[in-house]
């Protein structure tokens, strides 16, 4: 089989393939940050963390519905204080993108200096957590304070810094202020504030009533927004959101992706699953003759 | 879908065991459910639990629960006609396909999936030896069940008050030579000593774990055993020892 190159760079960074361990999946412990860069993600996004360590929601933490699969885990962390030990059994190559959470912009301050470290890549600022209240969602929607949040940290480090959208209806005004902000990139989307409820006990499944919705009921969702922005703005974009399979992620590359997250596809699935999409998109890239998976970003916009 | 859905279960009984230890009875309709799976036990307005059963048999579950927090002391006044809500089988349950002599070695509630395991080895006509470890004989589970099934069933209290006095491990050590397989399950220490004794033996050995889950579905960590990037829910929570090992569960 001929050798196709997956290689990409997002922001400068290298990675050796686009796909990126999305935010809040089994990152709990050292050990599981380095099965999963060893499984074969090109980068390993942390859970987001606070300044503090959270405890997060009781369970049910997770529900399962026709369309996808809803969380709300409720920003359950172990603090910005264990970056280095969360980090410390990958080895130097692999590429780590820090996930923040935080309710004020000197919430972030405190986190991104303590994210500064060499193991770090990226800073990626979880604006968009559709279930805490005082974080995420509550943030994105007020711009100017997101703005803050987002000078802030961009002026505290010189680390490329990424912006995690959720679904709002301003969010294209949110991209073009932050871009003018020094923001390097975007993760696109979160999920999508849902609920789901269990008709035999007729009864809200989810300790915190509310959850965010992944999996393919949001996927063409995400495609849309990844397509609108980089065809306004030819930004680096990691695309997020219900991929399942290994077409999922051209389509996202084609809308003009780079990193294309994956998340829930690793419900019920150990992480290695994560090399049969490799296997999909590299013969994919093959059949199709292509010498190199960055011929494809941003590909369904070219007329 | 099955592992997915909620099931309703309706309680057929809820029986005190001990000051502090309940066998809840409820109809529910699980097949594939085997000795080492567990479950999540859903009481809405409270929380979702994980367990493990006791045993399955024809649309009855038995959960043998410890009373530790408000979930489970809610359970303890359930009775006959309440509702709970179940999800599952979940996990990978013990290995029990191997014919052979099997020694379980259970400590506290971690006995409730040997017992189920025992039925199933009795079933088999495989011989077996179940042995049961607690503080003291008020604590007794299932040891009356063990032996009823025809195979060998021993006591263990740490106070001596009945049966032999020390550890189950005590015996494991002793007579490791003896079996083919070990099961076991219990608290963690009595797990590390299960590893300790076994990790270097040729001995087929497989150790149940019990960790913080909460998703049960393998993706939010919780349930991590630290160090070894192994989950609980997903790859377990039943672990042959040489997987621990090559993992480094060095304790």
């Amino acid at each position: 089989m001929s050798r196709v190159g997956l290689e990409v760079e997002l922001s400068g960074v290298p990675l050796r393939n686009p796909l990126v361990l999305a935010s809040g999946f089994i990152d709990d412990d050292p050990s599981l940050l380095l099965r999963a860069w060893n499984a074969g993600f090109g980068a390993i996004t942390t859970k987001s963390l606070t300044p503090k360590p959270r405890e997060g929601y009781k369970p049910p933490i997770v529900a399962f519905t026709k369309a996808g699969y809803l969380n709300a885990v409720g920003l359950a962390n172990p603090g910005i204080e264990s970056l280095p030990h969360l980090l410390s059994q990958l080895p130097a190559e692999a590429r780590v993108i820090v996930s923040l959470a935080g309710s004020t912009p000197s919430d972030f301050k405190f986190c991104v200096e303590k994210a500064d470290i060499d193991k770090v890549d990226i800073i990626e600022l979880n604006l968009s957590c559709p279930h805490v209240k005082g974080m995420g969602m509550d943030i994105i929607h007020d711009i100017s304070y997101s703005l803050d949040v987002i000078e802030t940290v961009v002026s505290t480090t010189s680390k490329p810094v990424f912006v995690k959208l959720g679904l709002t209806d301003t969010y294209l005004n949110l991209v073009s202020r932050a871009l003018d902000k020094g923001v390097s990139g975007f993760t696109i989307m979160n999920t999508v504030r849902a609920m789901a409820i269990d008709i035999a006990s007729l009864k809200p499944i989810l300790k915190n009533v509310f959850g965010g919705l992944s999996g393919p009921a949001i996927h063409p969702i995400a495609v849309r927004l990844v397509y609108e922005v980089y065809s306004e703005y030819r930004v680096p974009i990691i695309g997020v959101g219900g991929v399942e399979d290994w077409d999922d992620i051209i389509e996202f590359i084609a809308a003009g992706a780079t990193g294309v997250g994956i998340g829930s596809y690793l419900f019920l699935r150990s992480v290695e699953k994560v090399d049969e999409l490799l296997k999909g998109v590299e013969s994919f890239l093959i059949e199709r003759g292509f010498k190199d998976i960055s011929e494809v970003i941003g590909i369904a916009l070219k007329r | 879908m099955g592992e997915i859905g909620y099931r309703r279960a309706l309680v057929r009984d809820n029986i005190q065991v001990n000051h502090d230890l309940y066998h809840l009875l409820v109809e529910v309709d699980m097949n594939g459910v085997e000795p080492g799976h567990f479950i999540m036990v859903w009481i809405p307005e409270l929380e979702e639990v994980p367990m493990a059963p006791s045993m399955y048999r024809d649309g009855v579950m038995r959960i043998t629960y410890k009373v530790v927090g408000e979930t489970t002391r809610y359970m303890s006044s359930l009775s006959i006609g309440d509702e709970v809500y179940i999800r599952g089988p979940l996990g990978k349950p013990f290995d029990l396909s191997m014919d052979g002599e099997y020694l379980l070695i259970g400590g506290g509630v971690g006995a409730a999936p040997l017992i189920f395991a025992v039925h199933r080895l009795a079933e088999m006509n495989y011989r077996y030896t179940y042995v049961e470890g607690v503080p003291n004989k008020d604590y007794k589970m299932f040891i009356d069940e063990a032996l009823s099934l025809g195979g060998e069933a021993i006591l263990y209290t740490e106070d001596g008050s009945e049966g032999l006095k020390g550890l189950p491990t005590d015996y494991l050590r002793e007579h490791l030579g003896k079996y083919d397989y070990i099961l076991a399950c219990g608290p963690e220490a009595l797990n590390k000593t299960v590893y300790k004794i076994c990790k270097d033996s040729n001995i087929h050995c497989q150790i149940s774990m019990e960790r913080m889950v909460k998703c049960g579905v393998g993706v939010c960590g919780s349930c991590v055993v630290e160090n070894t990037g192994l989950l609980v829910c997903l790859d377990g929570p039943v672990f042959n020892v040489s997987i621990l090992k090559e993992k480094g569960y060095d304790c």
